[in-house]
């Protein structure tokens, strides 16, 4: 018998994205709310009734009882669609934590919580195994209780986890650990994971959906979800984009004249789209004073058709250019831009200091187009 | 440049105009007392020489006459080697006008000003530079050498256009300027230069920020605690609200309560039997003692009825003895009684013999006294004869004493006169002897005589031989001496009523017998009659009283001592016999006693005897009674040990007092748990509700958005903190290095200065080393060595030194091509005669670069000044 579900995971509702101006922030923090109703076209369109939230539905266990409302209609309003929610680390299934709020708040009917480790029917002879977390990190493997998990014979067993695989992934040491042979122990047709926020295949009935909402730079594949389809022993995972913002890094040489107009072409090529793109722009290579004030009119005004841009400057070196230096007429101040230009060159503590001075020597003497004041 | 003549009208305090015509060029000198008009001279020619024609400032209205009109200036210079004429009028209808005095177009308005620049070889707008001046005021109160429109900077512009090599000063001055003023925007003015403006209010803020975000980490690791905490006290409650831990404190407090009533029971029990025990003990110590009390009655009549047979044999056997011993006792009382009154017929005899033995005694005694009193009565006579011996002898131990040393004295006179008198030898010859002699004596043969005194001596048949001794003063003396001692001799003995020495020693040799024979007599007196003859007497007297009181000694029949053995013996017996009393008496008392006692004793055996028999007579058969209450303690004693076995049966089950405090215990633990868990779970539902309500006022509060923010807000401000500080930081070393290049500037500006100024020191002040300072002000000096602040100078030596500076900077501009005239208005007012001697040679040397316009009141002072004296006439205006 065909079975098709939707997998996703890490929705992290009302996460907070501090280092954005407030109201960038808002709208990241809503966007998280609103993939729900994404991911629930996309189970509708595939035609699966079914949603396993793989662990870290919200962000923290001290939620405000509102979003965590907010985020309960939005799942109600979904008709057709059962939503099965499980405790990850960031909201684990523990006294007082988010799922007291959540049942204090009422769950929808379309709704299941799945805060023991007992077998749940979701459908016919169709078993979900949950593994849910009691703590934001433990030493024991929360799937191992899926290998004796009684269940009727024939019952297709579906895994439903959070947790990092060993051997796998760069995130670091992991606060749990989810040991993938599990899946052949206790005879797992499919084993949902979250907590990783890119998409990812473990093994063929193993899969880390991914956030379906990236929220930071330098993730893999973030913006997904699976559908996945079991037929008998067959198993079909399929991965959709559902984000609606784009986490974007680059890095470019900016002493080079091409790159940064490649960037630029990149964004022009985005369109009205360009206005859900946070784009972190890693800056290296060396540019002179003169140049940099230039190249930073340049960002400027591709910032404004971004939602958000982000300068890395740690790779970019200033430095004061013969240029520079010979801008300025007067001997005597020339000469003391001299002595500054050595000093920001020279290894020390003192460089950024006297690549500062200098740049305010070019303002004064009529050469520069820094600022008159601090 | 040099002046050449000066007019003025209209100007100040000049009513008409004025001229000084034919300057030198040189060194030129206006003498002349105050209020002469040398310092309005000044000021007009600054005026047409800086100032623009419709110049309306202050120094220009300063000129204008007290009764109103047009300043008018003219200068005629010589510039280049040609003359010409600037002419300017001030305020009303103010113009310029510079005309070639050798010949050829004026130029007037603006052209003049630009021509004039150009004559002066600069631009127009800063080739103002054309006089320097000194002022007295201005050489006291500042050091600047001159004090153009623009002051200092003119200055310096002046030397930069004229010293190409150093004219980049002027731009870092500029740029240092506006580098301390942005920096006096971020950082205090004090040594230690703090944050103030908006730098001060970033910090301010990061700090703010440092301690939200420190008080809302702090509130989120108090959430994140109380979500641990609820986890806890969660797990506590449920284990502890258990069913199966609930179900094991009741059952604990059940047995214990089922153990502590079963203890309690079988205690009950436990003392019921030990309260029939003590019946039943009871009641069978009452049989036996009646069986036993039975039995002892007729034992005890049996034993009564001997003892009193016995006692009655016993008194029998006493009675005899007591009778003798009666008997004893009479005899030896009386016995006692003869003996006594032998006694009292001895005592009385006794007496007698004991009085006649006192009057013996006493006749004894009254014999002895009279003898002392004999012989006391002739050695107080003695005595007295002796006393009336001495009175009488005259002679003395001191008279004797006397004569003797008198004696002495003469028989050593009389040798010393021998001495000296002549000897005569006699030798007869055979048959003449005697045929001399002296006084009828003859003189023997071989013997010698010393003549003392004029001696005849008789010869027989021949006549007399007259023979005196020589004479002499010391025999005179001697004789004289021997004369009078002779004289005392004689009187001595005569007092003592004696021929000679020989009889007074033997007088004295009698007072001292009889002065021994009084001692004697004395003392026996002494020994004999202690107190006195009289007193002796007087006892003698009494002891012959008592003798006469006594009785007759013929009345005596016995001697004492036989009376006194006899009655000794008769006491002894009595004393005998009276001891001998007491012992028959002890018998018969002791006698007596043993009868009253057995006596007594078989009284009451008699008695206890009747009320046994009267007991015992009631009973029938005696025998038969013992073994009924022999019977009845047998059974008494089967029941008590019924009773004691089911004691001991209670005892092994009940527990004692200390078992059933530990069952007490026990049950009371079982119940403190229960009550204990009761109170801990109530705690802990209050802890869980007190945890769940922070948790809901932290979900309100959205803690992890709170600490995102302000994670945010801090790195913010602290981005904006490190800007200022930054930027503080930059500003301070752009300064320093500004700074750096400054010192470096000025120092290459000073030195051309400095050079030209030394030479004109070393003749004025020649130990003084000049420390020029920015702004091109004379510092401060290094003298012997030390540096001296200028304030501290006399005023005369800091006018010296400022003339010094501004001939410098007139040589300098001399030097690069530029001839500037120095004026000094009274420049030197403080200056001694030595100095100002210096100062004309100083000035003298000067002249011979550039010119020097001296304007001075001290007439006779400069009048040996090798300079051209200049003097104010009335300008004749020709137009």
């Amino acid at each position: 018998m065909a079975f098709t579900l939707v997998h996703t995971a890490d929705w992290q509702i009302g996460k907070v994205f501090g280092r954005f101006e407030a109201e960038k922030a808002a709208v990241l923090r809503h966007a998280r709310l609103e993939a729900a109703t994404r991911i629930a076209d996309l189970a509708r369109s595939n035609g699966a009734g079914h949603v396993l939230v793989a662990g870290d539905v919200f962000d923290s266990e001290t939620l405000p009882r509102t979003l965590v409302l907010q985020a309960l209609q939005a799942l109600a309003a979904q008709s057709g669609i059962t939503w099965h929610l499980l405790p990850g680390n960031h909201d684990p299934a523990r006294p007082g934590g988010v799922w007291d709020t959540v049942a204090v708040a009422g769950v929808p009917t379309n709704v299941r919580l799945h805060l023991r480790p007992e077998p749940a029917e979701i459908a016919p002879g169709i078993y979900v195994l949950p593994a849910p977390l009691a703590a934001k990190a433990t030493s024991n493997d929360p799937t191992a209780w899926m290998a004796t998990a009684p269940t009727p014979a024939h019952a297709t067993r579906i895994g439903l986890a959070h947790g990092s695989v060993q051997g796998f992934g760069d995130e670091g040491d992991a606060a749990v650990y989810v040991d993938p042979a599990i899946t052949r122990r206790a005879g797992l047709a499919y084993l949902a994971l979250g907590d990783w926020h890119g998409t990812k295949r473990i093994a063929e009935r193993i899969w880390y959906s991914g956030t379906p909402e990236p929220d930071g730079f330098g993730q893999s594949d973030p913006g997904n979800a699976l559908v996945v389809r079991l037929d008998g022993t067959n198993v079909d995972v399929t991965s959709h984009a559902i984000a609606k913002f784009t986490w974007a890094e680059r890095r470019i040489d900016i002493s080079r004249d091409h790159a940064a107009s490649a960037i630029e072409t990149e964004v022009n090529a985005l369109g009205a789209r360009s206005f859900t793109h946070l784009l972190l722009l890693r800056l290296e290579g060396f540019l002179t004073l003169a140049e940099a004030d230039a190249s930073e009119a340049r960002f400027d005004q591709l910032r404004a058709r971004l939602f958000d841009l982000t300068l890395d400057r740690r790779g970019l070196s200033l430095q004061a250019s013969a240029s520079d230096v010979e801008s300025i007429a007067d001997p005597a101040l020339r000469s003391v831009a001299t002595r500054l230009q050595t000093m920001a060159e020279s290894p020390g503590g003192e460089g950024p200091i006297a690549l500062l001075a200098l740049k305010r020597l070019m303002a004064l003497s009529g050469s520069g187009s820094a600022d008159q004041k601090p | 440049m040099k002046i050449k003549a000066i007019r003025l009208s209209e100007v100040g305090r000049f009513s008409e105009p004025v001229a000084i015509e034919d300057l030198s060029g040189g060194l030129d000198v206006l003498a002349g007392p105050n209020e002469l008009g040398k310092s309005t001279l000044l000021a007009g020619v600054k005026a047409a020489l800086f100032d623009k024609h419709n110049s309306k400032k202050k120094e220009i209205e300063a000129l204008r006459p007290y009764g109103g009109g047009a300043p008018l200036v003219e200068v005629d210079i010589e510039s280049g080697g040609r003359l010409w004429r600037l002419r300017k009028r001030f305020l009303s209808q103010p113009m310029v006008e510079l005309t070639p005095l050798a010949g050829g177009p004026s130029f007037r308005g603006p052209e003049a000003e630009i021509e004039f620049g150009r004559i002066l070889g600069t631009k127009e707008d800063d080739g103002r530079f054309a006089m320097l001046w000194l002022s007295q005021k201005d050489s006291i109160a500042s050091f600047l050498p001159d004090k153009v429109d623009g002051g200092i900077q003119s200055i310096e512009d002046a030397l930069a256009q004229e010293i190409t090599s150093v004219a980049e000063g002027n731009a870092v001055s500029s740029v240092q300027r506006e580098v301390r003023r942005q920096l006096g925007e971020l950082l205090s003015s004090h040594a230690t230069r703090r944050p103030i403006g908006e730098y001060r209010a970033a910090q301010a803020a990061h700090e703010v920020k440092r301690q939200a975000m420190a008080g809302v980490r702090t509130r989120h690791a108090a959430v994140t605690g109380l979500l641990d905490r609820l986890v806890v006290t969660r797990s506590d409650y449920e284990r502890l609200a258990s069913p199966e831990l609930t179900a094991g404190r009741q059952a604990r407090r059940e047995a214990a309560r089922s153990r502590l009533q079963d203890a309690k029971d079988a205690a009950a029990r436990r003392d019921a039997a030990a309260v029939s025990l003590r019946a039943a003990e009871s009641s069978l110590t009452q049989r036996r003692a009646a069986h036993e009390a039975f039995e002892a009655s007729r034992r005890e009549a049996q034993r009564l009825d001997g003892a009193i047979a016995e006692s009655e044999a016993q008194l029998s056997e006493l009675a005899g003895p007591l009778v003798e011993a009666d008997e004893a006792v009479r005899a030896t009382v009386a016995q006692i009684r003869i003996l006594r009154e032998s006694g009292e017929a001895l005592e009385s005899e006794r007496k007698g013999a004991a009085a006649a033995e006192t009057r013996t005694q006493a006749a004894r005694r009254i014999a002895d006294l009279t003898a002392s009193w004999r012989a006391a009565s002739e050695a107080r006579a003695q005595a007295e004869t002796a006393r009336t011996a001495l009175n009488a002898t005259k002679v003395t131990q001191s008279l004797v004493a006397t004569a003797g040393a008198h004696s002495r004295e003469i028989a050593v006179l009389r040798a010393q006169l021998a001495a000296s008198a002549p000897r005569i030898g006699v030798r007869y010859r055979p048959g003449a002897e005697g045929a001399m002699s002296i006084g009828g004596k003859a003189l023997e043969d071989g013997g010698w005589r010393l003549i003392t005194e004029p001696t005849p001596i008789e010869i027989a048949g021949i006549g007399q031989l007259r023979i005196e001794p020589g004479t002499s003063s010391d025999c005179d003396e001697i004789r004289a001496d021997l004369e009078a001692r002779e004289a005392a001799l004689e009187d001595l003995l005569q007092q003592a009523g004696v021929g000679d020495l020989a009889a007074l020693e033997a007088a004295l040799a009698e007072r001292r017998e009889i002065e021994r024979t009084l001692s004697d007599a004395t003392s026996k007196l002494a020994v004999l009659a202690t107190h006195g003859l009289e007193r002796l007497q007087a006892e003698l007297a009494r002891e012959q009283g008592k003798l006469a009181g006594t009785p007759d000694e013929d009345a005596l029949t016995r001697p004492l001592a036989e009376v006194d053995a006899e009655l000794a013996q008769i006491r002894k017996a009595h004393a005998k016999r009276v001891e001998q009393l007491d012992e028959e008496r002890q018998v018969v008392a002791r006698l007596r006693e043993s009868i009253a006692r057995l006596s007594a004793r078989r009284d009451g055996d008699r008695k206890r005897r009747e009320d046994i028999g009267a007991g015992l007579a009631r009973i029938e058969d005696l025998d038969a009674y013992a073994t009924a209450l022999a019977r009845q303690a047998e059974d008494a004693e089967s029941e008590a040990n019924a009773v004691r076995r089911t004691l001991t049966a209670w005892s092994e089950k009940a527990p004692d007092a200390q078992g059933l405090q530990a069952l007490e215990a026990e049950q009371a633990v079982a119940e403190a748990d229960i009550a204990n868990a009761d109170r801990k779970l109530q705690e802990l539902q209050l802890d869980i509700a007190n945890i769940e309500g922070q948790l809901e006022t932290a979900r309100n509060e959205d803690i992890e958005a709170r600490l995102a923010e302000a994670s945010a807000e801090l790195a913010a401000a602290a981005a904006e903190e490190k800007r200022f500080a930054d930027e503080a930081a930059a500003l301070t070393l752009l300064d320093r290095e500004l700074s750096a290049i400054e010192t470096s500037t000025r120092d290459r500006y000073l030195r051309p200065v400095i050079a030209r100024l030394q030479p004109y020191l070393d003749v004025l002040l020649p130990d003084v080393v000049p420390v020029l300072a920015g702004g091109f002000g004379l510092d401060r000096i290094v003298r012997n060595e030390r540096e001296e602040a200028l304030s501290r100078l006399s005023d005369g030596t800091q006018e010296q030194l400022a003339v010094l500076v501004r001939l410098a900077f007139a040589r300098l501009f001399s030097d690069v091509g530029r001839s500037v005239p120095v004026v000094l208005d009274d420049a030197l007012v403080y200056s001694d005669d030595a100095r100002i001697a210096r100062m004309f040679s100083v000035l003298e040397a000067a002249s011979t670069h550039h010119q020097v316009i001296v304007f001075t009141c001290r007439e006779t002072a400069f009048r040996g000044m090798r300079a051209r004296q200049l003097s104010l006439a009335p300008w004749h205006r020709t137009s």
